[in-house]
């Protein structure tokens, strides 16, 4: 904008350094989610064995039978209880025994864990981590 | 009835009047109320309530970029670069506990309550339960053999109108949005109350000799009136702390 003129660069030096920087905001929260495949979503269907109504997270542990029949206890995380109070959660939101289908995002280490997403219960009723 | 009063009656009503308004003066230019619990307006889950959203757009879950910015002078730029490759050494998503500090707290995705009381304001956060002690009574900083680095720093403010003016230095080598710092690190913010329900925030922070220019940032807030805080340890259950080796310690069980 100001040409190649050493009058240019010097002026153009002398707004850089007067610019203030103005940054966004950062979408802070207590961890990056990058251990999470967050392009695709898996869908589970099992028994609740634990709810962990706790901070920095919440907690599901689900008991999902694989294919072979054998029981695998999947480790399900999601926010905390004062972020998702505020989206409509109780800490009876989820009870041990409660069959549950969970909708969720997986680790990308292919470990039986996850962040959920949308919750199932048996009378059809949902729970959504956010809104 | 009219009543007339002596020459040396109306000057002593006189002069209590202006007594009484003296006395008075304060409360008439009473400070505005922040009293009660406010809450970040732009946080990832008050945008999809208000959007009555329940799933994050493509741009919300695609992968975060680094800040693009570092205005840091060329030694602390080394020490960013050190501070990223220790970072790099953890697992992906491990975190540590640890308190925000200034200025995240501010923009945390977590309401606060401000308490007033004479001479100081209170902010009661609810991520970690942090408190932030705001004086008005002051109009020095400590002096500098008692101003211990810490994570809130010493703030002094006083009300420009409907805008509150806090000036905090004191800070410890915590970095700030993953910028390292010295102890000149000087943080003014202006809160100001556009009206009964709304507060914004302009937060800038200088370094002589860390910055190569002041960094701003921006928060609206509401008010929560119906809101409670809650309690927050962020120790109680952090099962993405890392382990000695910089492992997820207790994601699985």
């Amino acid at each position: 904008m100001f040409g190649k003129s050493f009058v240019g660069r010097a002026l153009r030096t002398l707004v850089l350094f007067a610019a203030t920087l103005v940054v966004a905001q950062p979408s802070f929260a207590h961890h990056s989610v990058s251990m999470f495949d967050r392009t695709r979503t898996v869908v589970l269907s099992g028994e609740i064995k634990e709810f962990q109504w706790t901070n920095p997270h919440s907690w599901i542990q689900l008991l999902v039978k694989d294919e072979a029949g054998n029981t695998v206890e999947w480790s399900l995380e999601g926010g905390s209880p004062g972020i998702m109070g505020r989206n409509g959660w109780k800490r009876t939101s989820l009870v041990p025994g409660e069959k549950v289908t969970i909708e969720l995002y997986p680790l990308n280490t292919g470990e039986p864990g996850g962040c959920f997403v949308e919750i199932t219960k048996a009378d059809g009723s949902k729970l959504y981590y956010h809104g | 009835m009219k009543t007339t009063l002596s020459p040396s009656v109306s000057t002593a009503v006189i002069a209590f009047a202006i007594v009484a308004t003296l006395v008075t003066a304060p409360a008439q230019a009473a400070s505005p109320d922040l009293a009660g619990v406010w809450m970040n307006d732009n946080t990832l889950d008050e945008r999809m309530k208000r959007e009555g959203r329940t799933r994050q757009t493509a741009q919300e879950l695609a992968p975060r970029t680094a800040e693009a910015a570092v205005p840091l002078t060329p030694a602390y730029l080394e020490r960013y670069k050190q501070l990223q490759a220790e970072a790099a050494k953890l697992a992906e998503g491990v975190a540590a506990c640890k308190w925000p500090g200034m200025p995240a707290i501010m923009t945390s995705p977590y309401p606060f309550e401000v308490l007033t009381t004479e001479s100081r304001l209170t902010f009661l956060f609810e991520v970690d339960s942090q408190v932030r002690r705001i004086f008005l009574d002051r109009t020095e900083h400590l002096p500098a053999d008692e101003l211990d680095p810490s994570y809130y720093g010493d703030s002094i403010a006083h009300w420009e109108n409907n805008t509150l003016v806090i000036d905090s230095i004191g800070f410890n080598s915590q970095p700030v949005r993953n910028l390292p710092h010295s102890d000149k690190l000087h943080i003014i913010e202006r809160l100001t109350l556009v009206d009964a329900e709304h507060l914004q925030a302009e937060i800038t922070m200088t370094d002589a000799e860390a910055f190569t220019q002041p960094i701003v940032i921006k928060v609206e807030y509401s008010r929560r009136p119906d809101w409670r805080i809650r309690e927050y340890s962020c120790n109680e259950n952090n099962r993405d702390a890392p382990d000695v080796n910089g492992q997820r310690a207790g994601a699985l069980k």
